[in-house]
């Protein structure tokens, strides 16, 4: 694979709210490369939708990023003016979400909609004269490309429907149009899937990996799914209560998972092949505002130790870029003896 | 802020294709929707019939509104004993044809009431949307001041207005306008909060649309419906105001024809010639509820509750 497309570096966002403050985002490191397809998987309420968020700084106020970069083509985005963050939503990184029908607007009909983002980020060039004679023509053109690309049949006709006329799974096409119409470098995916039915799911999962393939975008997927994560993604990475507790390719967390959290995840899928029993992970995701010291995972941790309790547990490395954050970790003992060595503690 | 003024404006001037086909898609499905409804396709064509009275006013009627003849001092109806068809509707004090003037009364009434409307509308929806979209102190201010001016009886309010600033079409304008916006505003702020919640306006932001752009140009055409409705609801309103403040002698001020007036200078005569102050008073009582009936149609045609697709 080639260069650095997005790198998040210790990026924090919270939420100050009337009983304290919810750390959505906590100390968040990702990298993304050019064409990579990464998941962020976990339950509900672990901070994957507000990271992407974070990412577009769209965080909802009172929400804000406390501290943290977000270097995406060798700038932070952080530093950006308004005006430039505006280019860079919709152009260089584009959004998907989950409920395709309350996304698209139900104003207009979902052609205009597409040709809206060419036109918002100047992407019909100019036109000529007070009319701009010819624009018109482009717009309609590109957008039938578009609509034809992603997998909408008889474009021309559907050009002028509304989206309450357009099946959940067009929508869904629909919207990945809009995204696509400024031919970005990053596609945030925010549970694409899981308003719709399998097969339709499955139609959606492959049109994205197309796209990943001929256009070279690369995506970031959050999904609580690991069946589909593990199908779909280069790279995973495991969240959970703001945190990411593992992160490696798809080999290294699906076929060696070395957290227990990932483990716990991976056991209670439900398996056709294996008559095993499902085995939830028992408890609760910790509430957010008053979290557990040390790891957060440790109340419904089966291996939890009274050293987890403790200092809070840094990521270490193991073998190839595979990354855990837990005490029982093999690269856990090296990490200490060598922060032991450079001076640092914890 | 300058560049993204600029975009916004880009958009809102490559738009208009969209704008004007979507116009031209929303009123044939509308006529469509029309026809079914029997009574506001009816109120309808009587405001219509109204519209096309008053801007062919001079072209259809034989007598002048403002100069009278005194032979034909309270000549009776045409069907009453000793009426012409000279007189349709008989004439007044000053021997001036009623109908005549009930024609070109029209055109005092309906400009009233689009003036009013459409500057209520626009004032009112604008503030609405900005305080129902950035909230803050704005809204604040802004609400507290259209409480301020709820707590007043319109017409009282009014006629303390014109007795201020004295009579005449604009001044009349001016204190209809002066509490009218504040309906459009309590309407359009409510409705901006509800939409701006919605997904479709973070995905906007998503895709980089500023600020200006998501009110004008993505929520804006979603609340137009129910602008709509309430702008002809109101209509009526205002016109009947308007007559009461003519009626009261601080509206448009005789010899111009306006309905008010007119029913107010045939009161003396009520029993001797009672077609004086009748038929003025017909020709509001017909067009507000016309266009009350119309508007109930709209809101009924309009309402997406109600609409089954």
């Amino acid at each position: 694979m080639s260069d650095l497309l997005l790198r998040l570096q210790n990026l924090t966002t919270v939420f100050p709210t009337s009983r304290g403050t919810v750390t959505a985002v906590n100390d968040v490191n990702l990298t993304v490369r050019e064409g990579e397809i990464l998941g962020i998987v976990g339950e509900s309420g672990c901070g994957k939708s507000a990271t992407l968020l974070s990412i577009l700084r769209l965080v909802a106020r009172p929400g804000h990023i406390t501290t943290g970069e977000i270097i995406f083509r060798d700038r932070d985005l952080r530093a950006a003016s308004s005006a430039q963050m505006r280019t860079v939503r919709g152009k260089e990184i584009a959004m998907i979400f989950q409920d395709p029908l309350s996304t698209l607007n139900p104003a207009f009909p979902v052609g205009e909609q597409i040709g809206e983002s060419l036109r918002l980020h100047g992407m019909l060039g100019r036109g000529l004269g007070p009319f701009a004679w010819g624009r018109r023509g482009r717009e309609r053109r590109r957008v039938l490309e578009l609509m034809a690309e992603v997998g909408i049949p008889s474009p021309a006709h559907r050009y002028a429907a509304y989206p309450h006329q357009f099946s959940g799974g067009m929508q869904q096409r629909a919207l990945i149009a809009i995204g696509l119409a400024c031919e970005p470098r990053l596609l945030l995916a925010d549970e694409p899937t899981t308003a719709l039915d399998v097969t339709i799911q499955a139609q959606i999962l492959d049109l994205m990996r197309d796209i990943n393939r001929n256009r070279g975008t690369a995506i970031i997927l959050v999904t609580h799914d690991l069946g589909v994560a593990a199908e779909f993604c280069h790279t995973i990475a495991v969240m959970y209560a703001g945190r990411i507790v593992e992160r490696g390719t798809v080999d290294q967390v699906i076929c060696d998972p070395q957290h227990p959290y990932t483990q716990g995840l991976l056991a209670c899928r439900p398996r056709l092949d294996r008559h095993e029993p499902i085995r939830p992970i028992p408890g609760e995701v910790p509430d957010l505002i008053d979290m557990p010291p040390g790891c957060a995972f440790h109340t419904r941790c089966g291996f939890a130790r009274p050293e987890c309790l403790g200092a809070e547990i840094p990521m270490s490395m193991s073998g190839d870029a595979h990354y855990v954050r837990c005490i029982r970790h093999t690269g856990y003992e090296r990490h200490q003896a060598l922060a032991k060595r450079v001076g640092l503690t914890g | 802020m300058e560049q993204a003024a600029q975009i916004t404006f880009q958009t809102w001037r490559y738009g208009w294709h969209i704008r004007l086909r979507l116009w031209g898609r929303n009123l044939r499905d509308f006529l469509a929707q029309l026809r079914r409804h029997p009574l506001p396709f009816l109120a309808g064509l009587i405001v219509i019939a109204y519209i096309l009275a008053a801007l062919l006013a001079p072209a259809i009627t034989a007598h002048s509104p403002i100069k009278g003849n005194l032979r034909a001092r309270f000549a009776p109806p045409a069907w009453e004993e000793g009426g012409s068809l000279t007189f349709p509707l008989g004439a007044d004090d000053q021997g001036r044809d009623l109908l005549t003037r009930i024609i070109f009364g029209a055109r005092v009434s309906l400009a009233v009431g689009l003036w009013s409307v459409g500057i209520s509308v626009v004032v009112g929806t604008a503030l609405g949307a900005l305080a129902g979209y950035y909230r803050g102190h704005l809204d604040r201010y802004l609400s507290r001041f259209a409480d301020l001016l709820m707590a007043f009886p319109f017409l009282i309010f009014a006629i303390g207005v014109m007795a201020f600033l004295g009579p005449g079409f604009t001044n009349l304008i001016l204190a209809l306008t002066f509490k009218g916006w504040v309906e459009f505003f309590r309407l359009a702020r409510g409705e901006m909060m509800a939409e701006k919640a919605k997904e479709y306006v973070e995905a906007a932001r998503v895709a980089g649309q500023h600020d200006l752009g998501i009110i004008v140009s993505e929520i804006l055409p979603n609340i137009t419906q129910s602008v709509f409705v309430l702008g002809t609801l109101r209509m009526g309103f205002f016109i009947v105001t308007e007559a009461s403040l003519s009626f009261l002698g601080l509206g448009i001020q005789p010899p111009t024809p306006a309905w008010g007036s007119m029913v107010a200078a045939g009161r003396d005569y009520l029993l001797t010639a009672w077609w004086v102050s009748t038929f003025p008073g017909v020709a509001i009582l017909l067009l507000v509820l016309a266009i009350n009936v119309f508007g109930e149609g709209l809101r009924d045609i309009l309402d997406p509750r109600l609409k089954i697709e």
